[in-house]
């Protein structure tokens, strides 16, 4: 299910929203850190102000009295401590706690404060440095250093934090939830689909429902439907077919039968043999119309355009009327077989061709009498087809009939009786040439006697 | 009795007709539904055997046009379509017996003698008068419980004369009772053949009488 929609669509929105939640918070991160920061460093400063506020300096000592409540103060909300210290210019202690080495480096009288952060004792503590004017005391200034605990500072930044990334959490668990139900809703027509054609009865071959699909499978319904279509009306095609010849071969068995009665009732032996030979007669012509349904079946599934090679009609052609010479020797019909000057290549299946060739002679030959002709010609057209004619001087097809000669079973009235035909000789032509894109045509024959058929096989 | 035999297949025809004629019957057969409507137009049959696929003109068609012409004829249908609807089709149109090919021949010659049994004798197996017995279905006479060789023709001669015991039967009618298309029989091979049915009746004590220019009677002992 690698390709399941609901996966790629979960993916196509996870990706996204989890990089932007990522990028989200690292800069909310930096930015609450940095107000954090800005908001209560200048609160320190204020203290640094204070401290400042309560030095005294006198005989030339420096003291800091700071009551106990006003360093409550500068505690925020008692969950920090605070640390203040006074230096001389030179870095000596003058007050305030003991704490915290001396400041490395101090701005002037004036300036802006300096800021750092400090590990003292497993603790980071900010610390806060400015220095003050003492015009009474001979150092002229004094260093003031205080320091805080960073835990005010950390639940700001977490606060913010969480006030930004927690909604887009929210919104990230929303969205995927809504996305999925609504592919599952989405997806469920399709489902009731695949439902539908898998409970379906190989049989069943009626059109789906598309009433409650979703517009985006339309097309899919529809070209199902149209292959559904299609595949009926083959297999009720191949109903009519197989339920004729089961009748067709039906006439033949009787007589192979009665002949079989006929001869168990038979005593004089000459009689008997006489009745075997024309019941083997009948054995013959029955296999030939077997061997003649499976023709035209595997030439109606068998050949397949993605078969087919270049062939030369010549060579296939040619092929073909060897194979039938004898017969016509045997009927005492002339055969001439017509090549073209050039090689005739067409898309196709040799076989099929020959097949094709063979059954068009045959019928030439045998709806034909002795002495009489039978011709058989490539040629290209000027159409730019490739034309097969095969032309006889034969017993000929009525005009009336010449569109029925290619039904299966048809046989032509009156004229074939005393032919052994299975009637689908022709319909073996009709379902080769089809499968090679071919047109056929019957005319009469040159002089307006027998019978003139025309394959033309695009070139 | 004299059978059309409507078939277009050529071994089948063949067969049937092989057999048919075998067992005395006098065959004319042809293998276009046209055909077979031209012939039942010119002769009265005593039994049509008909294949339903036909070229030129479906058999059931031959068979609609037969009835609508007033002709009672005994049919058989012979036929490779076996479905109920057709097989009910063919008898609603007219047809009195269906047989689907392939089939026994036994069971075909069975079939042909009981529509001709059922045509020609009312249905009875045997004629008897006194003496004289005659199996409808066999073909056979017994005179005093003695079979009696008879021919074909003589056969076919004797059945006419049974048919309308007490009747005159023209010699006419004879003729194309024991005629087929291919063999005609003379006014002459009749009153040989007449003559010869005469003789091997006489012992039954039944006579055949020729009533002059008209044809003959058959007169049955008195009992």
């Amino acid at each position: 299910m690698n390709n399941s929609i609901r996966k790629k669509l979960m993916l196509w929105l996870m990706v996204p929203l989890m990089t932007l939640l990522v990028v989200s918070v690292a800069f909310t991160y930096l930015i609450a850190d940095h107000f954090a920061r800005s908001l209560y460093d200048r609160q320190l400063l204020n203290s640094a102000d204070s401290v400042a506020g309560r030095i005294r300096v006198r005989d030339d000592r420096v003291t800091a009295d700071i009551p106990r409540e006003v360093l409550d103060i500068f505690r925020h909300n008692y969950r920090d401590d605070f640390y203040f210290q006074v230096f001389s210019p030179d870095g000596l202690r003058l007050a305030g706690d003991a704490i915290l080495p001396p400041p490395r480096e101090a701005p002037a009288v004036g300036e802006r404060a300096v800021f750092r952060m400090e590990q003292v004792s497993g603790r980071e503590l900010r610390v806060g440095v400015i220095r003050m004017l003492a015009p009474e005391s001979p150092m002229g200034s004094v260093i003031i250093q205080v320091a805080e605990t960073r835990n005010a500072r950390r639940e700001l930044t977490q606060q913010i934090l969480a006030g930004i990334v927690l909604p887009q959490l929210i919104l990230i668990v929303s969205a995927v939830v809504a996305v999925r139900v609504g592919v599952t809703k989405g997806i469920k027509p399709l489902e009731n689909i695949t439902t539908a054609v898998a409970r379906r009865d190989p049989r069943d071959l009626s059109p789906i429902d598309q009433g409650e699909a979703p517009e985006e499978v339309g097309p899919l319904l529809i070209s199902l439907n149209d292959l559904l279509a299609r595949a009926r009306e083959d297999i009720a095609r191949q109903r009519r077919f197989a339920s004729n010849a089961a009748h067709q071969l039906r006439t033949p068995l009787a007589g192979l039968k009665t002949y079989a009665d006929l001869a168990k009732k038979e005593s004089d032996p000459e009689s008997v043999k006489d009745l075997l030979r024309q019941l083997d007669g009948g054995i013959e012509r029955m296999t030939r119309t077997v061997q003649q349904l499976l023709s035209l079946s595997k030439a109606e599934h068998a050949a397949t355009q993605n078969a087919f090679e270049q062939v030369d009609l010549n060579i296939a052609v040619s092929d073909a009327t060897e194979g039938i010479v004898p017969e016509s020797i045997a009927r005492e019909v002339e055969l001439d077989f017509l090549a073209s000057e050039q090689p005739c290549f067409v898309q196709g299946d040799r076989i099929g061709i020959q097949e094709l060739s063979t059954n068009l002679l045959e019928n030439a030959i045998r709806y034909n009498h002795p002495g009489g002709r039978v011709m058989i010609s490539v040629s290209p057209s000027d159409n730019g087809s490739i034309d097969l004619v095969v032309e006889d001087d034969g017993i000929g097809i009525p005009e009336g009939e010449r569109d029925r000669v290619f039904e299966r079973f048809y046989r032509v009235t009156g004229s074939d009786l005393d032919v052994p035909g299975s009637g689908l000789g022709l319909a073996i032509v009709t379902e080769i040439a089809r499968a090679h894109d071919a047109a056929i045509s019957v005319s009469e024959g040159s002089d307006g006697k027998g019978t003139r058929i025309t394959v033309s096989f695009p070139a | 009795m004299r059978i059309l035999l409507v078939e277009d297949d050529q071994m089948l025809s063949n067969g049937v007709n092989l057999a048919l004629t075998q067992n005395g019957y006098v065959v004319d057969h042809v293998r276009t539904g046209m055909d077979a409507d031209w012939a039942l137009v010119g002769t009265d049959y005593d039994l049509l055997v008909l294949d339903l696929g036909l070229p030129e003109m479906d058999g059931l068609e031959v068979l609609t046009r037969l009835r609508e012409r007033g002709k009672a004829t005994p049919v058989l249908i012979l036929t490779a379509r076996d479905t109920l609807e057709d097989r009910i089709t063919g008898l609603d149109l007219g047809a009195n017996d269906y047989m689907t090919k392939p089939f026994h021949l036994a069971e075909f010659e069975a079939r042909v003698r009981a529509l001709l049994r059922k045509e020609n004798w009312g249905n009875l197996t045997e004629i008897r008068h006194g003496d004289f017995c005659f199996d409808t279905s066999g073909r056979r006479l017994t005179v005093k419980g003695e079979p009696v060789e008879l021919s074909a023709r003589e056969v076919e001669v004797l059945e006419l004369l049974l048919q309308r015991i007490g009747k005159v039967v023209n010699k006419n009618q004879i003729r194309e009772h024991l005629s087929s298309w291919e063999e005609q029989i003379s006014f002459n091979a009749i009153e040989i053949i007449v003559h010869r049915l005469r003789k091997k009746l006489e012992e039954a004590g039944t006579n055949i009488r020729t009533i002059r220019g008209l044809g003959y009677l058959l007169e049955m002992p008195q009992n």
